[in-house]
């Protein structure tokens, strides 16, 4: 006999049992003799969970001793349930890492995850000084990591071919609402740029304003029209689109390649009407795929289940619910093994902190709205 | 001996002396320079501006010929703001008041210029003047910090000549407190630059 075959056996045993109680209770009700109705029913169902609890401690003394006297199915049993445990999570996990991001979702959170923070030159973080890779200070989270990541590729092209030290500001609210301020503030404060060829972008997304401010010796080079131009064609249009990703990326492609004296990028039509399309494609792809894997998952846990028996369900045998309570009672599941806890991770090196050239900003550039 | 031992004192005491007004000197002279430097600063940004007036006029003038009164005004304004000028060494409140003033009317006079492009929607659209006024932006950016930056030097300056034991030498050299650049009146409202 199988184990399924010996809980069945048993559980067929015992609701035979409590078959004969209710009979008895039936029997004992309609007399009235001794107790009332209620005192009666609260007295059998007291029966019936002492029945229960001897059930179910024959349920394990039963499973205890099929382990022992099948060794080799006890451990396959503890070996399928984590096979099944790890690939439900591993779907989940997959299904989670190829979900894409959609613009501007993380800077509606943060504006309303708590108090709103206005910016200045005083209290802006500057990851450069910390990592000299990182030319981007994005605090509100209004970029994604994937668009600094870019734009630091880009900025540090920038310094190590021209020598131009950058810091690129993006916020969603800046004191004063004066974006010029603060890029001066910043420039001057931190010396940004060798020999005065520094350049200081400071954005306000939820204040829909951007500066671009060059160092005195870079003006020439980046002039206030030019500056105003690139904003217009790159950042706002952006901007408006609720792409700010976007209108940052080609910004910094766009001041590199002016400064290069090549050829400006083009930018793809900007529309939020289509993106919000190629987004919901784009989630129901990994999300579709990743039900198939658990329907298919799920069919075979089921197909295994009637081997091991991790939980009792089509075709087992139930116990009787408590017919003394006005609730139904439900299914009785015998569990199988444990899970343990994982491991941890171990964190990564460290970054060497970059320094400025001790720049100055004589109030070149420009600003544009949208 | 005792003499001699006195005469060694008083020479050192004037070689101490003598070094601390050279070092004083010294340092006064470099604070002097960092804002005269910043006024010359301050002058180019004004001339800066300036410059840029004879580009804005034309342009104007192709759209908005008959606009003459308020052209020949910006043009009259120029001519009276590049005339002033302000000499470090013969500096006085009076006179950088009077190159405040003709400044301020040149401001003025532009501001009644880029105003007309209300009436001009060619003239707004026109890539050239939207050109200019972003550059004319940028120079008033540029005048205010250059102001700025005059306006900490003179008072860098100002502290290092009335401060105790210099202002003894400040007054036997030969050097004198300088005038900051106050706000222009109407300055608390920024101007509006519409594009």
């Amino acid at each position: 006999m199988t184990y399924s075959d010996d809980i069945n056996l048993l559980t067929r045993q015992y609701n035979d049992v409590i078959r004969a109680l209710e009979s008895s209770y039936k029997m004992e009700n309609k007399s009235h003799v001794f107790l009332s109705s209620y005192k009666l029913k609260r007295q059998y169902s007291k029966r019936y969970e002492a029945l229960e609890r001897e059930y179910r401690q024959k349920c394990n003394e039963i499973a205890a001793s099929y382990k022992k006297s099948h060794p080799q199915w006890a451990k396959w049993r503890n070996i399928w349930i984590w096979i099944f445990f790890g690939g439900f999570m591993a779907a989940l996990v997959c299904c989670g890492a190829s979900l894409p991001y959609k613009e501007g979702t993380s800077s509606a959170l943060s504006s309303y995850a708590g108090e709103t923070t206005y910016w200045n030159a005083e209290n802006i973080p500057i990851p450069y000084l910390q990592d000299a890779s990182q030319y981007v200070s994005n605090p509100d989270s209004v970029l994604s990591q994937n668009a600094v990541n870019r734009i630091n590729i880009t900025l540090q092209r920038l310094e190590k071919e021209l020598n131009i030290q950058s810091a690129f500001i993006v916020v969603n609210h800046i004191e004063n609402d004066d974006p010029f301020r603060m890029a001066q503030d910043v420039g001057n404060k931190y010396g940004v740029g060798y020999r005065n060829r520094g350049l200081v972008v400071v954005v306000g997304y939820l204040d829909h304003s951007i500066n671009m401010s060059p160092g005195r010796a870079l003006e020439a080079d980046l002039t206030d029209a030019e500056c105003h131009r690139l904003e217009q064609r790159y950042v706002v249009p952006a901007m408006r689109a609720e792409m700010p990703d976007s209108g940052m990326v080609y910004l910094a492609e766009a001041v590199y390649s002016t400064l290069q004296k090549k050829e400006l990028p083009q930018m793809s039509q900007l529309s939020s009407q289509s993106s919000d399309d190629d987004f919901d494609a784009e989630v129901a792809i990994p999300i579709g795929l990743t039900m198939l894997f658990l329907i298919g998952w799920g069919l075979f846990f089921l197909r295994m289940n009637t081997k091991y028996q991790w939980f009792r369900l089509l075709g087992a045998v139930a116990l009787l619910p408590n017919p003394f309570y006005s609730s139904s009672g439900g299914y009785y599941f015998s569990s199988g093994g444990g899970f343990g806890k994982g491991g941890g991770f171990s964190g990564g090196g460290g970054f060497s902190g970059g320094h400025f050239g001790g720049g100055s900003f004589g109030g070149g550039g420009a600003t544009s709205r949208w | 001996m005792k003499l001699n031992k006195t005469l060694i004192a008083v020479i050192v005491v004037i070689v101490v002396i003598g070094a601390w007004a050279a070092s004083a000197y010294n340092s006064m002279v470099s604070v002097q320079e960092e804002a005269t430097t910043a006024l010359a600063n301050v002058q180019s940004t004004y001339q800066r501006r300036a410059d840029l007036i004879p580009n804005l006029v034309e342009t104007v003038k192709g759209y908005a010929a008959h606009e003459k009164q308020t052209l020949e005004d910006v043009v009259a304004a120029r001519s009276k703001a590049t005339q002033i000028t302000l000499d470090p060494e013969n500096m006085t409140p009076e006179k950088l008041k009077e190159f405040q003033q003709a400044q301020g009317e040149l401001g003025s006079a532009l501001g009644r210029l880029i105003a007309i492009q209300e009436n001009y929607p060619d003239l707004k659209a026109n890539e050239n003047f939207r050109d200019l006024q972003v550059q004319l932006e940028g120079t008033e950016n540029r005048i205010n910090e250059a102001r700025n930056s005059y306006n900490a030097a003179v008072q860098k300056y100002n502290v290092v000549i009335r401060s105790f034991p210099k202002n003894i030498f400040a007054g036997l050299f030969g050097f004198s407190q300088m005038t900051k650049f106050e706000a222009e009146a109407g300055a608390e409202k920024a101007p509006q630059v519409k594009f």
